[in-house]
């Protein structure tokens, strides 16, 4: 068993899109088995600075466009609510980071 | 899916926009039909407005882009989901991307104060007007009625 996993979902609202993110990164979570070690959190993309200040998050996962850079990985992930391939592709990607984390 | 919505508090309306030319304007006309109808306090359309500016909300669904303005739920009295559809072709951004500009002719106002409630809502028209023969048969319904019992039966899968 690897580390625990924090990822961050933001969007304007932290309610809307970022709760669409959530939905979609827990159902593939769950598909590769990993749900015991990953948690995603919600906020609005004005708390992002505080939450990322105060949460060892380990991936920031995003639909809206970011004004600053952070230390960590971000992944832009609209495309998983419009498109199929996109989806596919930006959840790969969060699985990756994910397996990267749990080896460190 | 779509349980959590067959509360019978919730309004859902149909309008059909002849006049509007900017995302305001749509933004504006929608708001006060809430605030008419005592579902959002006077702030409401303010809020909506600010998040719509900073925040956007357009889908570049196609033939004609999509919008769900949305802002949260402090102003909300009582529960609607507004569908308009709006005669001229109106200019919002491109949500995520605030660099590109949509041409939505279909707006759906969320004015809910359930998180949960939003997701559902966004799933359920997201999935519908993917398909861009849905996009075109829905542009073109007539009159409000026949939108909101289409939005209702179709979209939302709730009638």
């Amino acid at each position: 068993m690897g580390k625990k996993v924090k990822i961050l979902c933001c969007c304007g609202a932290g309610i809307c899109t970022s709760n669409y993110l959530r939905e979609e990164i827990e159902d593939r979570v769950k598909e590769e088995g990993l749900n015991k070690n990953v948690s995603v959190n919600l906020c609005r993309v004005t708390d992002v600075d505080e939450t990322l200040a105060t949460g060892n998050i380990d991936l920031l996962v995003t639909t809206v466009e970011m004004k600053n850079d952070y230390p960590i990985p971000m992944i832009r992930a609209l495309g998983i609510m419009l498109d199929e391939n996109a989806a596919k592709k930006a959840l790969d990607e969060i699985i990756a980071n994910v397996r990267k984390v749990m080896e460190n | 899916m779509g349980d959590k919505n067959t509360s019978q508090d919730i309004l859902y309306d149909a309008v059909i926009l002849k006049e509007a030319k900017t995302k305001e304007d749509v933004i504006t006309e929608l708001s006060n039909h809430l605030l008419k109808k005592g579902y959002v306090n006077k702030d409401y359309c303010a809020a909506t407005l600010d998040r719509e500016d900073n925040y956007p909300t357009g889908l570049s669904t196609k033939p004609i882009g999509i919008a769900v303005p949305h802002s949260n739920p402090d102003n909300v009295l009582t529960e609607a989901v507004i569908v308009a559809v709006s005669e001229n072709l109106v200019k919002f951004n491109e949500m995520g991307n605030n660099t590109s500009l949509v041409d939505v002719g279909i707006i759906f106002l969320l004015a809910l104060k359930g998180e949960n409630n939003h997701l559902n809502y966004l799933k359920n028209i997201i999935n519908y007007f993917k398909q861009s023969n849905n996009v075109n048969f829905f542009y073109k319904l007539r009159p409000e009625k026949q939108i909101k019992n289409i939005f209702l039966k179709d979209v939302l899968q709730i009638q």
